[in-house]
């Protein structure tokens, strides 16, 4: 179980090392499609935890699901930002509960894979 | 069969992991570059507020300085004018008043007052032109400000010239009857005209004559048209 987290965990450092390396500057404007793509990459990596925790893991599906949601979280946020529609928001409270939702079931699943439950 | 499976599996199990492991790669990069643009846009933002504030609010205090300044100037500007135009008026009320009494005095305009009007009838045409002069001396001496004589203003260029059954004044004739009307104070006037042994009696002791003199609240004697000078000018810087 231990090794199966080492390189996730390993790639997640190598990431934060390249963001801090690189530098990458992004014009304000596009700031808040990032974040809003951030949130939907995360959304798609506990996604990700918790179908491997249910054993129903399914990488293709989760790499579609992950570039997919990033991307068109993205995009939502720009057709919201032309049409005057703060779609933003509705990403945001799209991924976000799904996230909490996500983090909840991980947290049960690592309880019950545990016996601590 | 089973090492196969297996084997399949932990390749399998391998490519996840690496898969889910690229992911997380990208998912930390996204991090620390949000991380770091979010930071440093929310502190160019204070900054810039900060700063930019502060620059604008200088600027507009500067701003705000330089029109009150404007304002002030164009305060002393427009007191200045009105001050000048109240001056220019008043110097002009000022020239006005003095050419108005110069006119009188030069006997160019029309002027009322109270007075005195002598109305002598000289049937014989014996008078002369110095006996009106000796009426006009009579009047000036007691005070009269205006004198005419048959509508003809008595002025300082006047003179009187004996003509063949009239007399000349102005460059007009005057006969009998004469109308002499003097403005001032018609006590004094008419004490001066009928002093005893003065003109009064001096004309009413002349044969044919007739001499009338009454006091008049309202004498009305007209202007004379300013002459044209054509030998006189004033020296200048005097």
């Amino acid at each position: 179980m231990g090794r199966l987290y080492l390189l996730p965990i390993l790639g997640l450092l190598i990431g934060v090392i390249l963001g801090l390396v690189l530098r990458v500057d992004i014009p304000s404007v596009y700031v808040p499609y990032l974040g809003i793509a951030l949130l939907a990459a995360l959304d798609s990596a506990f996604g990700g935890l918790r179908a491997s925790l249910e054993g129903k893991f399914n990488d293709k599906l989760f790499i579609s699901g992950f570039f997919g949601n990033t991307l068109m979280a993205a995009f939502i946020v720009y057709i919201g930002d032309r049409l005057g529609i703060p779609l933003y928001l509705a990403a945001v409270v799209a991924f976000g509960v799904r996230l909490f939702q996500n983090l909840a079931l991980i947290r049960r699943l690592i309880f019950q894979s545990r016996g601590w439950g | 069969m089973r090492t196969n499976i297996f084997h399949l599996r932990r390749i399998q199990s391998k490519r996840m992991e690496i898969t889910i492991a690229i992911i997380c790669t990208i998912i930390g990069f996204l991090l620390v570059t949000q991380f770091r643009v979010q930071g440093v846009l929310s502190r160019k933002l204070m900054e810039l507020s900060e700063q930019d504030l502060g620059q604008i609010i200088r600027e507009l205090n500067v701003e705000i300085d330089a029109l009150h300044r404007e304002v002030t100037g164009m305060r002393i500007q427009s007191y200045k004018y009105r001050r000048e135009t109240a001056d220019k008026q008043a110097i002009l009320d000022e020239a006005a008043r003095n050419l108005e009494d110069l006119r009188i005095v030069a006997g160019f305009t029309r002027v009322q007052g109270n007075g005195i009007q002598i109305l002598i009838a000289d049937k014989e045409g014996i008078l002369n032109e110095h006996d009106i002069l000796e009426i006009i001396q009579e009047l000036r001496a007691a005070g009269a400000e205006g004198i005419s004589i048959n509508d003809q203003r008595v002025v300082a260029r006047s003179a009187l010239e004996k003509r063949e059954g009239y007399i000349r004044m102005n460059g007009k004739r005057i006969q009998s009857p004469y109308a002499i009307k003097a403005i001032g104070n018609p006590e004094i006037l008419y004490q001066a005209v009928t002093l005893p042994g003065g003109i009064k009696d001096a004309l009413d002791s002349l044969e044919g004559i007739s001499f009338r003199i009454t006091k008049e609240s309202k004498v009305i004697l007209p202007g004379l048209s300013p002459p044209k000078y054509r030998y006189i000018a004033p020296i200048k810087g005097e």
